[in-house]
Protein backbone atom coordinates (compact mmCIF):
# COMPACT_ATOMS: atom_id res chain seq x y z
CA UNK A 1 0.00 0.00 0.00
CA UNK A 2 2.82 2.50 1.65
CA UNK A 3 4.93 1.17 -1.55
CA UNK A 4 2.61 1.96 -4.33
CA UNK A 5 2.25 5.52 -2.55
CA UNK A 6 5.67 6.02 -2.85
CA UNK A 7 5.50 4.92 -6.87
CA UNK A 8 2.92 7.21 -7.31
CA UNK A 9 4.62 10.59 -5.75
CA UNK A 10 6.37 12.47 -8.40
CA UNK A 11 10.69 13.61 -8.00
CA UNK A 12 12.93 13.10 -5.81
CA UNK A 13 13.59 11.87 -2.47
CA UNK A 14 12.95 14.97 -0.82
CA UNK A 15 10.06 16.38 -2.62
CA UNK A 16 8.23 12.55 -2.30
CA UNK A 17 8.36 13.37 1.44
CA UNK A 18 7.41 16.49 1.72
CA UNK A 19 4.26 15.43 -0.24
CA UNK A 20 4.14 12.28 2.07
CA UNK A 21 4.06 14.92 4.94
CA UNK A 22 1.23 16.98 3.56
CA UNK A 23 -0.87 14.30 2.90
CA UNK A 24 -0.34 13.06 6.27
CA UNK A 25 -0.98 16.73 7.54
CA UNK A 26 -4.45 16.43 5.66
CA UNK A 27 -5.10 13.36 6.77
CA UNK A 28 -4.75 14.70 10.78
CA UNK A 29 -6.61 18.06 9.81
CA UNK A 30 -9.61 16.00 8.48
CA UNK A 31 -9.75 13.41 11.83
CA UNK A 32 -9.47 16.28 13.61
CA UNK A 33 -12.30 18.81 12.34
CA UNK A 34 -14.93 16.33 11.42
CA UNK A 35 -14.78 12.51 11.41
CA UNK A 36 -13.47 12.75 15.50
CA UNK A 37 -16.17 15.34 16.20
CA UNK A 38 -18.88 12.64 14.30
CA UNK A 39 -18.06 9.80 16.10
CA UNK A 40 -17.29 11.36 20.04
CA UNK A 41 -20.32 11.24 20.88
CA UNK A 42 -21.09 7.54 19.88
CA UNK A 43 -18.25 6.43 22.62
CA UNK A 44 -19.67 5.55 26.73
CA UNK A 45 -17.49 8.17 28.00
CA UNK A 46 -18.56 11.84 27.72
CA UNK A 47 -22.44 12.14 28.86
CA UNK A 48 -22.17 14.40 31.50
CA UNK A 49 -26.18 15.27 31.94
CA UNK A 50 -28.92 13.74 34.01
CA UNK A 51 -31.96 12.53 31.57
CA UNK A 52 -35.12 10.34 31.90
CA UNK A 53 -33.78 6.75 30.49
CA UNK B 1 -0.87 -5.36 2.72
CA UNK B 2 -2.89 -6.32 5.62
CA UNK B 3 -0.12 -5.33 8.34
CA UNK B 4 -0.08 -2.23 6.35
CA UNK B 5 -3.77 -1.50 7.08
CA UNK B 6 -3.47 -2.41 10.86
CA UNK B 7 -0.92 -0.47 11.29
CA UNK B 8 -2.90 2.91 9.84
CA UNK B 9 -5.83 1.45 11.84
CA UNK B 10 -3.82 1.41 15.32
CA UNK B 11 -2.41 4.72 14.06
CA UNK B 12 -6.10 6.21 13.67
CA UNK B 13 -6.94 5.16 16.96
CA UNK B 14 -3.89 6.85 18.81
CA UNK B 15 -4.39 10.04 16.75
CA UNK B 16 -8.32 9.50 17.98
CA UNK B 17 -6.83 9.74 21.62
CA UNK B 18 -4.75 12.18 20.93
CA UNK B 19 -7.55 14.65 19.91
CA UNK B 20 -9.69 13.10 22.45
CA UNK B 21 -8.42 13.54 25.79
CA UNK B 22 -5.86 16.70 24.39
CA UNK B 23 -7.28 18.31 22.02
CA UNK B 24 -10.60 19.01 23.06
CA UNK B 25 -9.17 21.17 25.85
CA UNK B 26 -7.02 23.20 24.36
CA UNK B 27 -10.01 24.15 21.85
CA UNK B 28 -12.75 24.08 24.55
CA UNK B 29 -10.45 25.83 27.20
CA UNK B 30 -9.94 28.26 24.90
CA UNK B 31 -13.40 28.87 23.58
CA UNK B 32 -14.62 28.98 27.62
CA UNK B 33 -12.21 31.40 28.39
CA UNK B 34 -13.37 33.94 25.91
CA UNK B 35 -16.83 33.14 26.81
CA UNK B 36 -15.73 34.03 30.54
CA UNK B 37 -14.30 37.58 29.47
CA UNK B 38 -17.27 38.37 27.39
CA UNK B 39 -19.43 37.99 29.96
CA UNK B 40 -17.00 39.63 32.46
CA UNK B 41 -17.77 42.72 30.51
CA UNK B 42 -21.22 42.78 29.96
CA UNK B 43 -21.89 42.19 34.13
CA UNK B 44 -19.99 45.14 34.45
CA UNK B 45 -21.23 46.87 32.08
CA UNK B 46 -24.58 46.11 33.38
CA UNK B 47 -23.92 47.01 37.26
CA UNK B 48 -26.55 48.81 38.64
CA UNK B 49 -23.99 51.50 39.44
CA UNK B 50 -22.60 51.49 35.71
CA UNK B 51 -24.63 54.82 33.24
CA UNK B 52 -24.56 51.74 30.72
CA UNK B 53 -26.93 49.93 33.18
CA UNK B 54 -29.92 50.62 30.71
CA UNK B 55 -28.19 49.64 27.41
CA UNK B 56 -28.33 46.38 25.82
CA UNK B 57 -25.88 43.80 26.64
CA UNK B 58 -23.08 44.29 24.16
CA UNK B 59 -22.25 41.43 22.07
CA UNK B 60 -18.96 40.85 22.98
CA UNK B 61 -19.13 37.12 21.71
CA UNK B 62 -16.05 36.04 20.07
CA UNK B 63 -17.65 33.87 17.73
CA UNK B 64 -21.11 32.52 16.54
CA UNK B 65 -21.86 29.95 18.56
CA UNK B 66 -21.73 32.42 21.68
CA UNK B 67 -25.35 34.00 21.82
CA UNK B 68 -26.10 37.48 23.36
CA UNK B 69 -26.42 37.02 27.17
CA UNK B 70 -29.81 37.99 27.14
CA UNK B 71 -30.25 36.11 30.43
CA UNK B 72 -27.72 38.19 32.68
CA UNK B 73 -30.06 41.50 32.63
CA UNK B 74 -32.54 41.25 34.95
CA UNK B 75 -33.09 44.22 36.43
CA UNK B 76 -31.84 45.03 39.34
CA UNK B 77 -33.98 45.06 42.81
CA UNK B 78 -33.22 46.68 45.73
CA UNK B 79 -34.92 43.56 48.18
CA UNK B 80 -33.39 43.27 51.77
CA UNK B 81 -29.91 41.67 50.85
CA UNK B 82 -28.95 40.44 54.37
CA UNK B 83 -31.51 37.82 55.16
CA UNK B 84 -33.16 37.08 51.52
CA UNK B 85 -30.89 36.95 48.48
CA UNK B 86 -33.76 38.13 46.37
CA UNK B 87 -35.28 36.69 43.63
CA UNK B 88 -32.84 35.50 40.77
CA UNK B 89 -33.52 36.22 36.93
CA UNK B 90 -37.00 34.60 36.04
CA UNK B 91 -37.02 35.17 32.65
CA UNK B 92 -35.20 32.01 30.81
CA UNK B 93 -32.49 33.01 28.45
CA UNK B 94 -32.55 31.60 24.81
CA UNK B 95 -30.18 27.89 24.33
CA UNK B 96 -26.91 28.24 24.14
CA UNK B 97 -26.85 31.41 25.45
CA UNK B 98 -24.49 32.48 28.54
CA UNK B 99 -26.21 33.52 31.84
CA UNK B 100 -23.74 33.51 34.35
CA UNK B 101 -20.43 32.61 35.72
CA UNK B 102 -19.54 29.46 38.51
CA UNK B 103 -16.51 30.41 40.34
CA UNK B 104 -14.97 27.27 42.02
CA UNK B 105 -11.91 28.74 44.04
CA UNK B 106 -11.24 25.44 46.35
CA UNK B 107 -10.44 23.77 42.87
CA UNK B 108 -8.91 26.55 40.69
CA UNK B 109 -12.44 26.51 38.40
CA UNK B 110 -14.14 30.13 36.48
CA UNK B 111 -16.45 28.64 34.10
CA UNK B 112 -19.62 30.09 31.97
CA UNK B 113 -23.14 28.87 32.60
CA UNK B 114 -24.57 28.64 29.12
CA UNK B 115 -28.43 27.66 28.74
CA UNK B 116 -29.35 24.02 28.01
CA UNK B 117 -27.06 20.44 28.88
CA UNK B 118 -26.63 19.39 24.64
CA UNK B 119 -23.54 18.17 24.25
CA UNK B 120 -22.90 21.16 21.18
CA UNK B 121 -23.22 23.01 24.27
CA UNK B 122 -21.25 20.96 26.91
CA UNK B 123 -18.39 20.59 24.63
CA UNK B 124 -17.63 24.21 24.29
CA UNK B 125 -15.87 23.97 27.45
CA UNK B 126 -18.40 25.39 29.66
CA UNK B 127 -21.57 24.26 32.47
CA UNK B 128 -25.10 23.38 31.08
CA UNK B 129 -27.86 24.74 32.73
CA UNK B 130 -30.90 22.43 32.40
CA UNK B 131 -33.89 24.44 31.69
CA UNK B 132 -36.10 22.93 33.22
CA UNK B 133 -34.10 24.07 36.40
CA UNK B 134 -34.22 27.09 38.40
CA UNK B 135 -32.43 30.29 37.74
CA UNK B 136 -28.97 31.12 40.21
CA UNK B 137 -30.19 32.53 43.84
CA UNK B 138 -33.70 31.75 42.85
CA UNK B 139 -35.22 29.22 46.06
CA UNK B 140 -35.59 25.96 43.98
CA UNK B 141 -32.00 24.27 42.46
CA UNK B 142 -30.24 25.78 40.18
CA UNK B 143 -28.77 22.88 38.38
CA UNK B 144 -25.98 22.34 35.70
CA UNK B 145 -24.25 19.93 33.88
CA UNK B 146 -20.70 19.60 32.95
CA UNK B 147 -17.83 17.38 31.39
CA UNK B 148 -15.61 15.78 34.11
CA UNK B 149 -12.94 14.84 31.50
CA UNK B 150 -12.18 16.13 28.05
CA UNK B 151 -13.59 19.07 26.21
CA UNK B 152 -11.95 21.26 28.95
CA UNK B 153 -13.42 18.97 31.93
CA UNK B 154 -14.54 21.75 33.73
CA UNK B 155 -15.71 19.43 36.60
CA UNK B 156 -12.15 17.55 36.35
CA UNK B 157 -11.57 18.14 40.48
CA UNK B 158 -15.37 18.18 41.74
CA UNK B 159 -14.04 14.86 43.81
CA UNK B 160 -12.03 17.16 45.44
CA UNK B 161 -14.40 19.83 46.90
CA UNK B 162 -15.59 19.18 50.45
CA UNK B 163 -18.64 20.30 52.64
CA UNK B 164 -18.82 24.26 53.11
CA UNK B 165 -15.69 24.52 50.04
CA UNK B 166 -17.87 27.76 48.14
CA UNK B 167 -19.46 27.61 45.16
CA UNK B 168 -20.11 31.43 43.70
CA UNK B 169 -22.44 31.96 41.05
CA UNK B 170 -21.89 35.46 39.47
CA UNK B 171 -24.67 37.36 37.54
CA UNK B 172 -24.73 40.33 36.35
CA UNK B 173 -26.67 41.61 39.60
CA UNK B 174 -24.03 40.27 41.68
CA UNK B 175 -22.44 37.08 43.44
CA UNK B 176 -24.65 34.09 44.79
CA UNK B 177 -22.43 32.21 47.49
CA UNK B 178 -23.06 29.34 48.15
CA UNK B 179 -21.61 26.25 50.02
CA UNK B 180 -21.04 22.92 49.40
CA UNK B 181 -23.47 19.97 51.46
CA UNK B 182 -22.89 16.90 50.14
CA UNK B 183 -21.84 14.10 46.63
CA UNK B 184 -23.63 11.14 45.84
CA UNK B 185 -22.72 8.75 43.31
CA UNK B 186 -26.08 8.28 41.04
CA UNK B 187 -27.34 6.94 38.02
CA UNK B 188 -27.40 8.95 34.88
CA UNK B 189 -31.61 8.24 34.87
CA UNK B 190 -31.65 9.84 38.78
CA UNK B 191 -33.21 13.00 37.42
CA UNK B 192 -34.69 13.58 40.71
CA UNK B 193 -31.39 15.39 41.93
CA UNK B 194 -32.26 18.20 39.63
CA UNK B 195 -36.03 18.64 41.03
CA UNK B 196 -36.50 22.23 43.07
CA UNK B 197 -35.69 20.39 45.57
CA UNK B 198 -33.27 18.33 45.03
CA UNK B 199 -33.99 14.53 45.22
CA UNK B 200 -37.09 14.85 46.24
CA UNK B 201 -39.38 15.32 42.92
CA UNK B 202 -42.80 17.00 43.50
CA UNK B 203 -42.00 19.01 46.80
CA UNK B 204 -42.43 22.56 46.95
CA UNK B 205 -38.77 24.60 47.62
CA UNK B 206 -38.14 26.37 50.60
CA UNK B 207 -34.52 27.04 49.91
CA UNK B 208 -32.31 27.83 47.15
CA UNK B 209 -30.09 24.85 46.23
CA UNK B 210 -27.15 24.30 43.44
CA UNK B 211 -26.68 20.86 42.05
CA UNK B 212 -23.86 20.06 39.44
CA UNK B 213 -23.86 16.73 37.31
CA UNK B 214 -20.52 15.39 36.00
CA UNK B 215 -19.92 11.96 34.99
CA UNK B 216 -18.56 9.38 37.47
CA UNK B 217 -16.40 8.00 37.71
CA UNK B 218 -13.79 9.62 35.38
CA UNK B 219 -13.81 8.91 31.73
CA UNK B 220 -16.57 7.01 32.44
CA UNK B 221 -20.68 7.56 31.54
CA UNK B 222 -21.94 4.62 33.77
CA UNK B 223 -22.71 6.95 36.84
CA UNK B 224 -23.14 10.87 37.60
CA UNK B 225 -21.75 12.54 40.97
CA UNK B 226 -23.97 14.97 42.17
CA UNK B 227 -22.31 17.92 43.74
CA UNK B 228 -25.21 19.83 46.07
CA UNK B 229 -24.56 23.62 47.64
CA UNK B 230 -26.74 25.42 49.07
CA UNK B 231 -26.99 29.17 48.81
CA UNK B 232 -25.05 31.01 51.87
CA UNK B 233 -25.79 35.05 50.62
CA UNK B 234 -25.79 37.27 48.34
CA UNK B 235 -23.45 39.74 47.48
CA UNK B 236 -24.77 43.03 45.46
CA UNK B 237 -22.39 44.14 42.57
CA UNK B 238 -22.16 47.31 44.22
CA UNK B 239 -20.62 46.10 47.64
CA UNK B 240 -17.57 43.83 45.17
CA UNK B 241 -16.64 40.77 44.97
CA UNK B 242 -17.03 38.56 48.31
CA UNK B 243 -14.03 37.32 49.90
CA UNK B 244 -14.79 33.49 48.62
CA UNK B 245 -13.32 34.82 45.47
CA UNK B 246 -10.56 36.87 46.13
CA UNK B 247 -13.06 40.34 46.71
Amino acid sequence: MYAALWRVLPGPVAVRLALLLLLAAVVVVVCFAWVFPTIAPLLPINDPDVQAP
Amino acid sequence: MLGELLVTAGALVLLFALWQFWWTDVVADAAADDRVAALQESFALEAPDSPDADLAAPSTAPDDATAEPEGTQGTPDSADRDSDPGPGESQAPPSGSDLALVHLPTIGELRPVSQGVDLAILNLGVLGHYPSSDLPGEVGNFAVAGHRTTYGAPLWAIGELRTGDPVVVETARGWFVYAMDRTEIILPSQTEVIAPVPGEPGEDPTEAWMVMTPCHPKFSAEQRIAAFARLERFVPRTDGAPTEIGG
